[in-house]
């Protein structure tokens, strides 16, 4: 029997609001992501160093008045804009970070291309908008365990353990600056991450090159202020630029061997989200990302 | 009839190349074949149709609606097959085919339940939970008419779909094509295999090097060239080539006893009968050679001074 003899129906059933059409497409991209177990033990071994920050919380609230410990206790960082903004930006969150950015983020468009399902894609009802938002808030979701997730549990953990609401007000930085700083760092983060991944037919070329220019930036600009001592050559190096951002938003001194002025901060950043937005409009308004 | 695309004075150029070159054409709906070798800018005509290369010039309506301004809600009802690849690693056809449908609007559980009906309809049901990096090259390009038909298109843009396909899988997809034709889809099929738009189609558009050599309906074309017949004679031979030259048709005698007439067009086939009765004698044997596409695309290519087919 031949196989169409199988029967075509046709389809009268309803359909999804074109605005949403990128749901589907992102969720297809979380999801491989959420059932790799060494993916959810690399997202959890982020969320170690925020551990601290709740343990000094315990400690400040619940045996703060204990007789034997109220001297040592009294010597521990308390929660605070600056205890925040280190967490922010350690280093161990900072290596982490550049892992799962390669990891997610290399591919996101890199490999649409190299199996030609970007135009399988955009030859939906899906704008290039709603394909790239879909991919940006896949990598932007991963990216926010490093930053707003744990910084939301230690705020909770605070207001919870000290049964007191009036911390949020008097640290209110904490919040919107945590927000400002997730916004910043994470939007420019995807925006150049999609826009190297843009260019690449290989996930690992795109991969690649993000390692090249954030590794060897900073070890240029390490290489650099041994030479010259000026806090100036670390324009370059991002994670230096991600821990003075995070300073800068939760209102913290920036140690002086980092003390960038901060138009050259800011600049830094409209760098990084305006040159991967140009890129990524360049690629997908003249169609060149498909070819 | 509605045209379902329109073309006019279309140019798409990759820099300093011209991939398209003033294209004009229009179809109306049915089973349409786009033929040329490759190179000749089939799959670019196809991506301009989806705006998925940018014009340099001229227009191109689907479904009465310009290409560059096509709207989401007009995608709903256009279904692509690319050429390679399309399909992604990693999942199981029904959920590719499921996703697809599901960024063409279809709910969730519609969209599973559709991918199966589809899958099943291209002959995939045995294999639809397999990984489609497992899929042989025929049943790719059977995983991608069902994607592209998983929202239920009106229009099919079919790019080379019997491309790495054995004559048995060619066969069975262009009989799928050709039901979704009759279907009422308007089924726009781009090949270099000249029988595939033999097979299905009532039309074809030939393009080479970005141009459109000839467009017709294969039938006119056809009854537009000289009809050629094949007969076996018994009677006087003399008679019967004195009473043809007479009519003004053209005679080749051939090795194996029979005699090809060349009629002109118009001339009905009736009248060999007539002469042949004139000239005392008897047709044992009357063969129309049906001239082939493959004939005609080779004319195209001659008239237009193409040397090159690359086929």
């Amino acid at each position: 029997m031949p196989v169409y003899e199988q029967g075509y129906e046709d389809y009268s059933g309803p359909r999804r609001s074109l605005k949403l059409r990128w749901l589907p497409l992102f969720r297809d991209e979380l999801t491989p992501f959420l059932k790799k177990r060494r993916f959810i033990i690399l997202l959890m071994l982020a969320l170690v160093p925020w551990l601290y920050g709740i343990a000094l919380t315990f400690l400040h609230t619940q045996l703060g008045d204990g007789s034997g410990m109220k001297e040592f206790i009294a010597k521990l960082p308390v929660v605070d804009e600056k205890l925040f903004a280190m967490l922010l930006s350690n280093g161990w969150d900072l290596f982490l970070l550049f892992i799962v950015v390669i990891w997610v983020g290399s591919g996101l468009i890199a490999r649409d291309r190299r199996d030609k399902t970007l135009e399988v894609f955009l030859g939906r009802a899906l704008s290039p908008v709603q394909y790239l938002w879909a991919k940006g808030l896949t990598l932007g979701l991963f990216l926010a365990v490093f930053s707003l997730l744990p910084a939301f549990v230690l705020v909770v953990f605070q207001v919870g353990l000290t049964g007191d609401p009036w911390w949020l007000i008097s640290h209110s930085r904490v919040v919107w600056g945590t927000l400002l700083y997730s916004v910043l760092a994470n939007g420019s983060m995807v925006l150049f991450v999609l826009a190297l991944s843009s260019l690449s037919r290989s996930p690992r070329v795109a991969g690649l090159l993000f390692i090249g220019i954030v590794f060897l930036g900073d070890m240029g600009c390490g290489i650099l202020y041994l030479i010259t001592k000026s806090p100036t050559v670390w324009f370059f190096s991002t994670a230096k630029e991600v821990s003075i951002l995070a300073d800068r938003c939760l209102g913290v001194p920036v140690s002086a061997h980092l003390a960038l002025s901060t138009p050259f901060s800011i600049l830094f950043f409209l760098l990084m989200a305006g040159g991967g937005a140009g890129v990524l409009a360049l690629r997908f308004s003249g169609r060149r990302v498909l070819r | 009839m509605e045209l379902v695309l329109t073309l006019v004075n279309v140019n798409v150029d990759y820099g300093k190349q011209k991939a398209l070159c003033d294209v004009s054409l229009s179809v109306e709906g049915g089973a349409v074949g786009l033929l040329g070798p490759n190179g000749a800018g089939k799959t670019t005509l196809i991506k301009a149709l989806l705006n998925l290369v940018p014009l340099s010039g001229g227009t191109i309506t689907v479904m009465g609606k310009d290409s560059r301004r096509l709207g989401s809600a007009l995608r709903d009802r256009v279904g692509y097959v690319p050429e390679r690849e399309g399909v992604r690693p990693g999942m199981n056809g029904v959920a590719w085919v499921a996703l697809l449908g599901e960024i063409s609007g279809l709910p969730r559980r519609a969209a599973v339940e559709r991918a199966h009906e589809v899958l099943q309809y291209v002959g995939l049901e045995e294999s639809r939970y397999r990984n489609v990096e497992t899929f042989s090259a025929g049943m790719r390009q059977r995983l991608k008419l069902a994607a592209a038909l998983v929202h239920d298109p009106a229009l099919l843009l079919l790019d080379e779909p019997t491309a790495g396909m054995d004559p048995v899988g060619r066969e069975e997809m262009l009989s799928l094509c050709g039901d979704l034709a009759a279907k009422g889809k308007t089924v726009f099929l781009s090949t270099h295999i000249l029988k595939d738009v033999e097979t299905l189609c009532e039309k074809v558009v030939i393009l080479n090097r970005g141009r459109v050599l000839a467009g017709a309906s294969i039938e006119d074309w056809t009854n537009g060239e000289a009809q050629h017949f094949l007969v076996q004679w018994e009677g006087p031979k003399s008679a019967f080539y004195e009473a043809c030259r007479k009519a003004g048709w053209e005679i080749e005698p051939r090795k194996d006893g029979l005699i090809r007439l060349i009629l002109p067009v118009g001339e009905k086939p009736r009248a060999v009968f007539k002469v042949a009765h004139e000239a005392g004698g008897v047709l044992n044997r009357f063969i129309r050679e049906v001239t082939s596409l493959e004939d005609l695309f080779l004319t195209a290519l001659h008239d237009h001074g193409e040397t090159d087919a690359g086929l």
